[in-house]
This record gives structure tokens, sequence and C-alpha cells, in this order.
């Protein structure tokens, strides 16, 4: 056990929205979404803004400005924080900052850090309020963009189609898994989506990006979430419902030296990181929330965290219940896909926060039975010739730290 | 009908050499002299050693589909929806590194891995040519 003064104290998160669609919705700043979460957050841990000693930022977007975590800071009204960071590792940071801010707390810097991610990709006017975070002086300007590249669903896309090239059809389980999280959604009052879908409607929606089609897209909405750490000291004074951190693995840009694979994610590596430090393995676990901006992608992982031989995923898939109350509940609040992905900045959190809720036993309708202990991932950042390369694995359970 | 779509900003060294060749005709990788590793894209420097002697190599122009995809719509870049669809694809070349680019001269349809492809510059302004990829004669 690393983390034994560190707890999660806390969660939040908004209500999503695509006000160009839906013109019932309202329109809020991405400082208003941000507030929102914050201000949920720390109800939920009982504590005020102004017993708040760190802040953790997810970087929203590629337009952010620099400094933006102190500007953010002054905006929502803190003062003389011991601790400000930011992550900046695309959509998968929600992780990666929560485990950052564990290690201040774990060593004695700060009692409290409140991380928040939120993101505002849908404007009612403008449409894409963001765009994807491509680099805008590399690799992507000089030898990717050129050639009408469109952004995350070209990338998988052509992930997708070198591993059915090499592995097999895929099509049925990964209608398997979008179907299961778009039931869960109908369970989860936060998520977007509120309607089930069939295998057929998934199979049969629009084609973007062979063999991608609109419903292996994640849902871009507005919206902001939180993850209060408090040290064990300050959450014992709280009247919380404790989750600790078993253990947590990174890894970043997998075979770097000349692409190898299309699909080699590298999270392998961050799960051996993260099973090794909590001295458990993949079937210790009595859910998975796996980042999910693609149904491939949670395929890929469900092969490296350990549950299937590579190639083999959708086998595991086809033979396994995924649902809440199944063999190996996944994305129980419906993910990213169904749930929304609030931009780069907010979209890992979906993941994070459902783990909270199904730990301190607040799944309602979606409840995974006796649920102790899951995984979570974080996946972002595109590269050159290769899908994704920003890692990271936590092992979250309920309780005080042992 | 190209002025709003992304181009290389070949301000950068390393880059406008790339570009200049292929605006030429030519199209280039980068070999290491210290550890024989090609690499694409190209650097100032070997990302296997980091050895700085990095040379350009002239590409024979000829590889196969490593993987493609079909552009449906144009979702990040719209300036491409009139090309839609089209074929976004990684070829890797015979001299062992993987470019992206586009399969031009056949239907996407006719597009799967493992197909033979030769380069054709696509000249999109007057100093500007990118090295696209179609269908090999011979194979």
């Amino acid at each position: 056990m690393v983390l034994e003064d560190t707890v999660i104290a806390g969660v939040g998160e908004t209500a999503k929205s695509r006000p160009s669609e839906r013109n019932d919705q309202p329109y809020h700043t991405l400082e208003e979404y941000f507030w929102r979460a914050a201000r949920e957050t720390l109800a939920d841990a009982g504590l005020a803004f102004t017993e708040i000693d760190g802040l953790g930022v997810a970087r929203p977007s590629v337009e952010t400005p620099y400094r933006y975590p102190m500007m953010l800071a002054e905006t929502l009204g803190f003062e003389d924080l011991a601790w400000v960071t930011v992550t900046d590792h695309c959509g998968g940071q929600a992780v990666p900052l929560v485990t950052q801010a564990a290690q201040a707390i774990e060593s004695g810097v700060v009692d409290s850090i409140l991380c928040l991610g939120a993101g505002t990709p849908k404007h009612p006017e403008k449409g894409s309020g963001e765009v994807f975070p491509r680099d805008p002086r590399g690799f992507d300007r000089e030898y990717v963009a050129p050639f009408g590249m469109q952004g995350a669903n070209a990338l998988l896309a052509l992930a997708q189609q070198r591993y059915t090239h090499e592995y097999g059809p895929v099509r049925d389980q990964l209608a398997e898994v979008y179907v299961t999280q778009r039931d869960h959604a109908t369970r989860n009052p936060l998520a977007y989506f509120d309607e089930p879908v069939t295998a057929e409607e998934y199979k049969n929606s629009e084609p973007i990006a062979d063999p991608i089609r609109l419903f292996d897209c994640v849902v871009p909405v507005n919206a902001g979430f939180g993850v209060l750490l408090a040290s064990t000291d300050l959450a014992g004074e709280l009247d919380v419902d404790p989750v600790s951190i078993r253990g947590f693995g990174h890894s970043y840009n997998p075979e770097v030296a000349q692409q190898r694979t299309f699909y080699g994610m590298g999270i392998e590596a961050a799960a051996e990181r993260a099973y090794g430090m909590a001295g458990l393995g993949p079937g210790e676990m009595d859910f998975l929330q796996l980042y999910d901006d693609y149904p491939i992608v949670e395929l890929f992982q469900l092969e490296e965290l350990g549950y299937a031989a590579r190639g083999e995923g959708a086998d595991f898939v086809a033979e396994t219940d995924l649902s809440y109350a199944g063999d190996l509940p996944l994305n129980t609040g419906g993910g990213q896909l169904c749930v929304g992905q609030a931009g780069v900045g907010g979209a890992a959190f979906v993941q994070v926060v459902e783990a909270v809720r199904q730990l301190r036993g607040e799944g309602g309708r979606r409840q995974v039975p006796g649920a102790e202990r899951g995984l979570v991932t974080g996946v972002g950042a595109g590269q050159y010739g290769k899908n994704l390369t920003a890692h990271s694995v936590g092992i979250l359970e309920r309780g005080w730290p042992a | 009908m190209t002025a709003d779509r992304p181009l290389p900003d070949r301000d950068a060294t390393v880059d406008a050499q790339f570009w200049a060749a292929a605006s030429e005709g030519r199209l280039l990788v980068q070999e290491c002299p210290d550890c024989e590793n090609r690499q694409f894209f190209p650097r100032e420097w070997c990302h296997f050693c980091g050895s700085e002697a990095v040379e350009w190599v002239e590409s024979e122009g000829s590889g196969h589909v490593h993987t493609y995809t079909v552009i449906r719509r144009a979702t990040e870049l719209p300036a491409f929806a009139e090309d839609v669809p089209y074929v976004v694809a990684y070829v890797e070349l015979d001299e062992g590194v993987r470019v992206c680019s586009n399969v031009v001269g056949c239907a996407p349809a006719a597009v799967e891995i493992g197909l033979p492809v030769e380069v054709a510059f696509d000249r999109v302004t007057e100093d500007l040519a990118l090295p696209k990829f179609r269908p090999s004669e011979e194979e």
C-alpha cells in the first residue's frame, strides 16, 4: 500500500448539454462549468471554498491560455493555495491529475486538493466551440493534416482497420459494448443519452470514417466534473464515505522507436505498474471504468489489461456479461460514449466519478452488487502513426486505506 | 479550392527541405549513418540513437498500404468535405517507414491493406506538391 494517507472524499458532476441541438438547454461558459463542478464536489465532501489548499486542473483545450490554473483559481475564488497543478495529457488526464494530487497530499504538502475537469465543445451558434487539440507546430501540421486526416475519428478508424485485418471482425462485439453502455446510460440521470439503442441501430448508424460509424464516436457535451482528495486526517473530521487509491500506473509514448502496430497502446505497462503497486490482478476487480472514446479502444484495453490475449478481445466480450449486474460490469454509468465527453478536460472524469459512486453504493438503478474495488483508465493523445499514447490506470477501493 | 485547407508550414528547416524536394517530385526519408535506422516524420536528429548525423535518402516511392480509412464525413477539417469519400492511409514504403497520405487514382472501394502503391505528386500550389499514392502499375 503506497497511498496510505489519502482518500477521495468527494465527487461532483454537472448535467450534460448540447445546446445547439436541444435549445431548451442552457449554455454555460467554461468557467461556469468549473464553478458548478467545484461547488458540487465541495458540497459532497462538506468543505467550504476557503478550506481548500490545493487545486488541480485538467487542461481544457488547445486554446487554453498559459497560466490558466491560476486564472481559474482567482475566478473561482480560491486564495492562498499551497499547491496548484495542471495536467496536459489530452483526453485521458483525469487519472494522472488525481494521482499527481494524491502525491502532494501523501508528501504532506497539502491536506486537500480539488481536481477539476470541464469542457464546452458545443456552442449554440458556433456548433463546435473547441477543436481536437492537435499540435499547432509539429508533425501533425506538416505531415498529417495536409492529407485530410479527420481527427480522432480517422485515427481510430486506421487502428480498427488494421486490427481487424490481423485478428478478424469485431463489429458484433463492439455493438454489444455500445448497447450495454447505452442501457447503463438510461439508468444514469446525468447521462446525455437517455434512450436505448439496438445492435442493428449501432451497426447501421451514419458512416464517418470506415469502419467508424456515428455510434462509435464519443458524444461531445458541455459539462464539468470534480474529484476532491483529502488527507485521511482531514477526511476523518468530515462526514464522508471514503474511497482509497490502491494502486496506479502510467505509461507514455509506447512504441516510440517507429510505429510497430496501430493498436498497441501501452496501457499494458501502466496496468503492470498499477497491479504491482496494489498487489492485485485483473481477476480481482468488481467493475471496469475504461476510457471509451471509441468501443475499439475498450477492446484494445481489455486485451492489454489482462482480460484477454491479443486478438481475443472480441471473444472475451462475446463470452462476458458486461452489464452492471453481470460478470464484469463495464462503464456502468454509460461511459463517455453515452454520458458524453466534455472536451479533453472533462473526458476521463466520467470514469473516475462513476467508479467513486459505485464504490460508495450510490449507483442507483445501475449499482454493481457488492462493489468493493474497481479499475479506471485514462487514455489520450494520438501521435504520428500510433493511436493513443498517454495511458493511466487507477485501482480504487471502498473505504479507508489499509 | 485548397485555400482553406491546412498546408505544411515550411519555415522550419528540416521540413523546408522535405517539402522543397517533394515539390521537385522527390520523396525523402531520413537515415541515420550511426545506427542505420530510417525514420519518418523528419527531424534534426535520429530518434533511435540521438545522433545528429541524420541524412536524407531519396525514396523509390513504392510501398504498400499498411492501414487506411475511407473518410465519409469531414468532421474536423471541413475544407475536405467536397472530397468525400476519400482515402487516408498510412503507406509503408519499401524503405521501411510509414507515411501518412492519400490513396488516389482508384475508387475507395479498391483500396485494401497490402495494396501495392507508388508515389504520385499532387501539385496544390505553384511551389508545393503533396506526395500521394496510387495503385502500382506493376506488382
